[in-house]
């Protein structure tokens, strides 16, 4: 039978896939697939043959056959033995095995999660249409009706039940707490006598409803593995699942771990089988972008899509390089054996950095453009071939590059005959996607990427006769080789991370350009698509540099960052020698000033530097005015990343000021936000003195209001992030005491979660009084007025100072002096340090 | 966080922590001078970054030369106009 489905959950079970599919009606329909889980194993052919035969001893195998595949270091063909396993089941066996065997076999694609790998393998993507052919309930054909990178999608009508909590998730369900379902736009309170009735209540609702997608706040670390353990206890059937078989789930109560000086909770996961469950609460993509972005990157990451929903953007990225890695014949080695090459501490001094960071002048600025290089480092990979296999590669090592900078580079490229192109982008495509989006995406009128658009027609017409292209970059970027660090990039090969890249470089421009384009409501959609991108591209590029990365390497993560030390500074050259000051720079965007500027000749100076430096260079706006700030440790020490000012089209843009940081209590937040909005009506210097007094009256109003004492304490609630266990914390703080309360009271919370409190009665009270942790906030009448004031005050402070200064210094000093000081200050430089003398 | 080389500006603060007993005998007028030098040498902490000098007080003192010649010029420029609005 020959229908159309929309490809909705796919799953391991037993020695099968099962896959579900939603009828353009919204109806579900399962069906299974046989795949087998292939191993590949290389390395001497003697060994390798032994080794089948011991496993094939041991039952391990339904078949074995010889195979080839390409070296992802050297790109070369090499044969393998191509291995199934009986069943999946046999997978971790098989590991343990050949983990001791490691110096003499080399094993490929061992440890892919089986799902994805059957995605790969049959070229499949989550929340895309299919024309399927299916026999007793086994799938036959499949074939995609669209593109993996399309710009528009549709979808089938999914059914959508919410599940939540009444109160804070700390309050026990059968202590207070109640369960809340949400179901065609009406929410009901579940009531129940005791948890077997609410067990049937729920599998009631999600019987009645059948939902595609459960959509939880607190459902995969609370809800769920409460009720599925009660459900277990009491004997009260619960249909999470349309899986008809026996699916098992564990709940190992979390994680907590150290992550770049921070520590982080992970928690447990409820995926149902055959319906959807995503949490909220417990979901990064889903946070930032919506249902509609969990979509977007679970089908460009060839990834389940509640698999997607609780990855990081890293985990993602690298679906997205094993799936074009399996596309192309590469096999995915196991454990990666590619130690760091040596340096000399000159060397290493010259490479291990990251972006650039300029000071500003402190300050309220007039006159003031923002330009950013749109995705630059992604934007370098794609453009210079940066990847793990393409730095100092093998294949290139005898080609000489020559001393005389990139006109050497180029003569020499142009004059070779072979398959040297000169620009990277000529380099072969690879069978599929790429191609694909691109033949797609080029239709629209923007110019997608640099080397295609700006740049575009240097490659191809330097590399076939060698005459002066048209639009010639005023300096060439040197393609092949990399400024400072002088690491060699393949010239052969285009590299693996550019060739995930560029589809979904691509894409974003697309969706970027149809949000601009198209309706408010559909504009939304096509923004939360191309905001998932971003973190995925955000992403990219710390997982060259990351040790555990699958497809990283430290030289690429420096390739990357001194490419991008040298395109800022060449935009900054360039920007200068047009009569602008350079007043601001960080890593991607420079901020610049001139009396008198224009957005058309800005536009014209984002041109010129887009084609000399291979990146998109986008004017990011012009500003009214815009005000840098000082250090909170030193009035005259400026920061890089604390300022804010107001776009000609009156949009705020905030960075490091109190009310971004996601401790502050909303009410001081609030005020802040107040102030903020108040200013963005004025655009000049007289306006801006005009409106102080009303900014001083603002902020006298909210002082006051907190003065007299009416305000909600949930206004007041202060979060903090726990880093150790309650046991470990040796200084009663504000944090330590609202945990104790907690633990008091029978709540746990482990390292990595987030308490949240109120002051109650300031630092000197009694301990116990303190804080007032939630969830234990109700009924609470009194709070610290001076600790509130105190943050309030700060709050204010920054506003005003950066935009007035310090006029009133005096005043400011006796409020600032003593938390901070100006030199020699509790958390000064100079203070003694314990160890010396 | 797994980093080889210090980031320059925690360089910054051994170099300045380095001449914290040369601060200590100085009198008190004199370290406020001493600490507006330092910070003059982090106005410009981006070149030291990219100029990667394994000296970093080299690339610390040249800021600090830096802010001081702006100052000169700056003063030079101011007496002059004082001058001919005199004249």
């Amino acid at each position: 039978m020959e229908t159309v489905g929309w490809l909705f959950d796919v799953y391991p079970l037993g020695d099968r896939v099962v896959l579900w599919f939603l009828a353009p009606e919204g109806e579900a329909r399962r069906l299974e697939d046989v795949f087998p889980y292939t191993v590949y194993l290389g390395g001497p052919w003697e060994g390798v043959r032994g080794a089948v035969r011991v496993l094939k001893a041991r039952g391990w195998l339904r078949r074995a056959y010889a195979s080839r595949g390409l070296d992802l270091g050297s790109g070369e063909e090499i044969p393998v033995w191509a291995l199934e396993l009986k069943t999946y089941g046999h997978l971790p066996r098989f590991r343990g095995w050949l983990g001791k065997r490691e110096d003499t076999l080399a094993g490929y694609n061992c440890d892919l999660d089986v799902a994805t790998y059957y995605l790969y393998s049959r070229h499949l993507w989550p929340s895309a249409w299919y024309d399927l052919e299916a026999r007793d309930g086994r799938l036959v054909t499949i074939a995609p009706r669209e593109e993996q990178f399309a710009r528009d999608v549709s979808l089938p009508p999914l059914n959508i039940l919410g599940l939540g909590l009444t109160k804070d998730p700390l309050v026990p369900l059968d202590r207070g707490n109640s369960l809340t379902v949400t179901w065609e736009g009406r929410t009901l309170e579940l009531e129940a006598a005791d948890r077997a009735g609410l067990m049937r209540e729920v599998a009631h609702w999600l019987d009645r409803a059948d939902p595609d997608l459960v959509l939880s706040d607190w459902g995969d670390e609370y809800i769920i593995p409460c009720l599925w353990s009660w459900s277990k206890k009491h004997r009260v059937p619960l249909p999470l699942d349309r899986e008809p078989g026996r699916v098992t789930r564990k709940f190992s109560g979390g994680r907590t771990y150290f992550s770049y000086g921070r520590v982080v909770y992970q928690g447990n996961a409820a995926p149902f089988y055959g319906r959807w469950h995503v949490d909220r609460r417990n979901s990064f993509f889903f946070r930032e972008a919506d249902l509609m972005g969990l979509m977007q990157i679970s089908r460009l990451g060839q990834m389940p899509l509640q698999q997607a929903a609780r990855a990081s953007p890293g985990t993602l990225i690298t679906s997205m390089q094993l799936a074009r890695a399996m596309a192309d014949s590469i096999l995915i080695p196991w454990r990666k054996a590619d130690p760091e090459r040596f340096k000399s501490a000159g060397e290493l001094l010259t490479v291990d950095k990251g972006g650039l960071t300029f000071m500003p002048p402190i300050g309220l600025h007039f006159n003031v453009a923002e330009l950013d290089f749109a995705s630059m480092y992604p934007a370098i990979m794609a453009f210079h071939n940066i990847s793990p296999e393409t730095v100092n590669c093998r294949c290139c090592k005898d080609v000489d590059v020559g001393e005389g900078g990139s006109h050497g580079l180029e003569a020499r490229a142009t004059g070779a005959a072979g398959p040297l192109p000169p620009a990277p982008h000529p380099l072969p495509q690879p069978r599929n996607s790429g191609t694909q989006a691109s033949s797609l995406c080029s239709t629209g009128k923007m110019p997608v990427l640099p080397d295609k658009g700006l740049g575009g027609g240097r490659g191809e017409s330097a590399g076939r006769g060698g005459v002066t292209p048209p639009l010639r970059p005023r300096r060439s970027p040197h393609n092949h080789l990399v400024p400072e660090a002088g690491f060699r990039l393949c010239r052969r090969r285009e590299g693996l991370v550019p060739r995930t890249l560029k589809p979904i470089l691509e894409l974003r421009e697309c969706l970027k350009a149809a949000a601009k384009a198209g309706p408010p409501e559909e504009a939304q959609l096509y923004q939360q698509r191309q905001n998932a991108l971003k973190w995925i591209l955000v992403t990219c590029f710390g997982y060259l540099g990351y040790k555990n990365a699958r497809f990283g390497r430290i030289e690429a993560h420096e390739a990357v960052t001194a490419f991008g030390r040298d395109k800022l500074l060449t935009a900054k050259e360039i920007c200068e020698s047009r009569g602008y000051r350079i007043l601001h720079g960080l890593t991607d965007c420079l901020w610049v000033q001139k009396p008198g500027l224009t957005e058309a000749e800005l536009q014209e100076l984002c041109q010129e530097i887009s084609r000399a430096t291979g990146v998109r260079l986008a004017l990011e706006g012009v500003y009214n005015w815009i005000a840098f700030l000082h250090s909170r440790q030193n009035r005259e020490r400026p920061v890089a990343t604390r300022y804010f000012g107001v776009f000609a089209d009156g949009q705020v843009k905030v960075r490091g000021l109190i009310c971004r940081r996601r401790d502050t209590p909303p009410f001081v937040r609030r005020a802040q936000e107040a102030l903020l909005s108040l200013l963005a009506g004025a655009a000049t210097p007289d306006e801006l003195a005009r409106i102080k007094p009303e900014l001083e009256g603002l902020a006298a109003g909210f002082r006051q209001r907190l003065g007299e004492g009416g305000v909600d304490p949930q206004e007041l609630v202060i979060t903090r992030v726990i880093s150790q266990p309650l046991e470990d914390y040796k200084v009663d703080t504000p944090a330590a005491l609202a945990l104790r309360q907690l633990h008091e009271a029978g709540v746990q919370i482990r390292p990595g979660e987030k308490v949240r409190f109120v002051h109650r009665e300031g630092r000197c009270g009694p301990k116990e009084c303190r804080v007032q942790a939630e969830p234990f906030l109700e009924g609470l009448e009194t709070y610290d007025t001076q600790i509130y004031m105190e943050l309030l005050e700060r709050a204010v402070t920054e506003v005003m100072t950066g935009v007035f200064g310090d006029a009133n210094q005096q005043e400011q000093a006796c409020l600032t002096a003593a938390k901070t000081g100006p030199v020699g200050g509790r958390r000064s430089l100079w203070r003694l340090r314990r160890k010396e003398d | 966080m797994g980093r080889t080389v210090l980031p320059y500006s925690h360089v910054w603060e051994e170099e300045r922590e380095r001449w914290r007993k040369f601060r200590r005998a100085l009198r008190r007028e004199d370290q406020a001078h001493l600490d507006r030098l330092f910070e003059a040498a982090r106005l410009h902490l981006q070149a030291g970054v990219y100029a990667a000098n394994p000296w970093p007080l080299e690339s610390m003192l040249m800021a600090m030369l830096l802010e001081h010649q702006k100052a000169l010029s700056r003063l030079a420029e101011r007496l002059e106009e004082l001058e001919e609005e005199k004249e």
